[in-house]
């Protein structure tokens, strides 16, 4: 099982770094032009003359809170953090299982003396410690910019490391989403296809239910509807039911990923 | 129960369906220990299908698949323990040299390093370190199926599962891999190949069986199994023999000009004594194909099976 996620951790080592380097970057950036976009009271402003699907798109509909925590809590919200998260997350889960078999590259492999639950949860746990480095490269590049500016005292870091680990259960949500896709299926670009389609269609029904009465009640069903860094920042602290759901739906997606792919003909 | 009483593989009343297509129905098919069979079939006909329901990647929807004695579904794991396989389709994940390849799968059988075997099987099919060295994205066919034989036999398994072994192989690694085959058997290994190529499983099998539209169609030795049924001659004489050839099993299937065309059910040596007697230019003769072999179970026909021979 070791072997496994050792060769499985090396193969994805590349796209890993890639999108935990970006993201580190990319947060050490937001914090970095900070004043080059005139401070607190011109993005307060700049927030207010958002039109409403604009804010709703950084859930910042109640309006932008008055701290640099805030405002770099905001960005984990940006489309750039989810997409290259997700972008990983698709990567590992699709070359799991369906890009592997559709490939005929799991026969050698899957003849070992190991149950295949095993084989895939050593897989899986790529894609947990995965995702736990990109959310702690992003803290980190948050942290590197807060140094940086010299405005490391007036950044909470325990609050920002709580919506990263919000962001963490987007992914893990996300990643058990693909990986039981992934574990059923015997084509890797299906599951990829029908994974990015399902979360898009989350996306969107958390968006439209935020700016759209009548879709209101539909948002829930969205694992991003439970992704709020501008509440954890304002707050101070996480919505235990966001931790739960994403966590839970994570969970449950790896789980029934491991008994189903357990339990499935290998017929390619 | 004990390991000699215990057959190597036994298939008994299998089916299998996708969906509307009924691949395997009712398969029933033994193996001794220590016994080389080859397992015989048109593609399509159900050969992979089987050989994945004795591996555990298939569910059987009835009937019973074991190896050595152990439930191929049930106890999956304790077989492949004991098992070698080479599966029809060789691809590797990317990234992989040949040397990380054989290593990755030894470690996923809890062994490190080289194993001992593995040079002597490097070293006579002909892959040698550099070849190791490389990235297997580069490979021939001919080597990604060396590499896959390698691992599939490097650890000694004392089942030997191969879905046709010798594709993309040339005469000479064929010849080689044969011999491997023996000498494992020679130790007490059972292995079991299949093939849609009758002469690979004739030089090397002691028992064949047949499977077409996911049944057995017969069971035995390639010769009993070729036993009455034709082969085809084609003679060119340099004069046309003054009166019809009168040679008992064989029949003129074409004549055109000096080439007829005969086919042959008999003796052999009856016909070479008949045909000394005349002026033959040239000949070829064909030992009987696997298609011509099908063609004589169910041909004209149709279902017609063979008594396990």
């Amino acid at each position: 099982m070791l072997s496994v996620f050792t060769y499985t951790l090396r193969s994805h080592r590349i796209g890993l770094l890639a999108v935990s380097v970006g993201l580190f970057l990319m947060s050490l950036i937001i914090v970095y032009t900070f004043d080059a976009f005139g401070g607190l009271d011109a993005l307060a402003d700049l927030f207010e003359s958002l039109p409403a699907p604009m804010a709703a798109m950084f859930r910042a509909q109640a309006g932008f809170g008055t701290t640099i925590t805030s405002y770099i809590a905001l960005d984990y919200r940006h489309p750039v953090y989810i997409i290259a998260g997700l972008a990983f997350v698709l990567s590992v889960s699709s070359g799991a299982a369906s890009r592997e078999i559709e490939r005929g590259t799991a026969l050698m492999l899957l003849a070992s003396p190991m149950a295949r639950w095993r084989y895939l949860a050593a897989k899986t746990g790529v894609l947990v410690v995965g995702a736990v480095v990109i959310v702690t490269m992003s803290w980190l590049g948050s942290m590197a910019g807060t140094a940086l500016t010299g405005v490391a005292g007036d950044v909470e870091s325990g609050t920002l490391m709580l919506a990263q680990l919000n962001e963490l259960g987007v992914l893990l949500a996300a990643g058990g989403i693909a990986m039981l896709l992934s574990a059923v299926s015997s084509d890797g670009g299906r599951t990829v296809s029908v994974t990015a389609g399902i979360l898009t269609v989350m996306y969107f029904l958390d968006f439209v239910g935020a700016i759209w009465g009548p879709a209101e009640p539909l948002a829930p069903l969205s694992i991003f509807y439970y992704f709020d860094p501008l509440a954890i920042a304002t707050n101070g602290t996480t919505l235990l039911r966001d931790i739960v759901v994403l966590f839970g739906v994570g969970l449950a997606g790896f789980v029934a990923a491991l008994v189903l792919f357990q339990r499935r003909d290998i017929t390619r | 129960m004990s390991g000699a009483e215990v057959q190597a593989l036994s298939v008994s009343g299998v089916h299998k369906r996708f969906g509307n297509v009924e691949a395997l129905r009712g398969v029933d098919l033994s193996v001794e220990q220590g016994e080389i069979f080859g397992f015989l079939g048109p593609n399509g006909a159900g050969k992979t299908t089987t050989i994945r329901v004795l591996t555990g990647f298939i569910r059987a929807d009835q009937g019973a698949a074991r190896v050595l004695g152990m439930e191929s579904w049930g106890e999956t794991v304790a077989i492949k323990a004991r098992l070698g396989f080479l599966p029809d389709v060789v691809a590797f994940a990317s990234g992989f040299t040949g040397q990380d390849f054989l290593n990755y799968v030894a470690s996923l059988r809890g062994i490190r390093g080289r194993l001992p075997r593995q040079a002597e099987l490097l070293e006579r099919l002909e892959l040698p370190d550099s070849a190791l060295r490389r990235k297997v994205k580069g490979y021939s066919s001919g080597m990604a199926k060396k590499l896959a034989l390698v691992q599939a036999m490097q650890h000694d398994p004392d089942v030997l599962i191969m879905d046709e072994p010798t594709e993309a192989l040339d005469p000479l690694m064929r010849q080689e891999l044969f011999a491997i085959i023996r000498e494992a058997r020679d130790r007490g290994a059972t292995v079991f190949m299949s093939s849609h190529v009758l002469s690979d499983v004739e030089e090397v099998c002691e028992r064949v069986a047949l499977i077409r539209d996911g049944r057995i169609v017969g069971t035995g030795s390639v010769e009993a199994l070729r036993e009455g049924k034709a082969r085809t001659m084609e003679v060119e004489f340099r004069e046309l023999p003054s009166g019809a050839l009168a040679i008992p099993g064989v029949e003129v299937l074409s004549q055109e000009g000096t080439r007829w065309e005969l086919a042959i059910s008999g003796d052999i040596n009856e016909v070479l004594r008949e045909l000394a007697k005349h002026d033959v230019a040239d000949m070829t003769y064909e030992r009987l194909s696997l298609e011509n072999l099908f063609m004589g179970f169910y041909g004209e026909g149709g279902g017609k099976e063979l008594a396990d021979a």
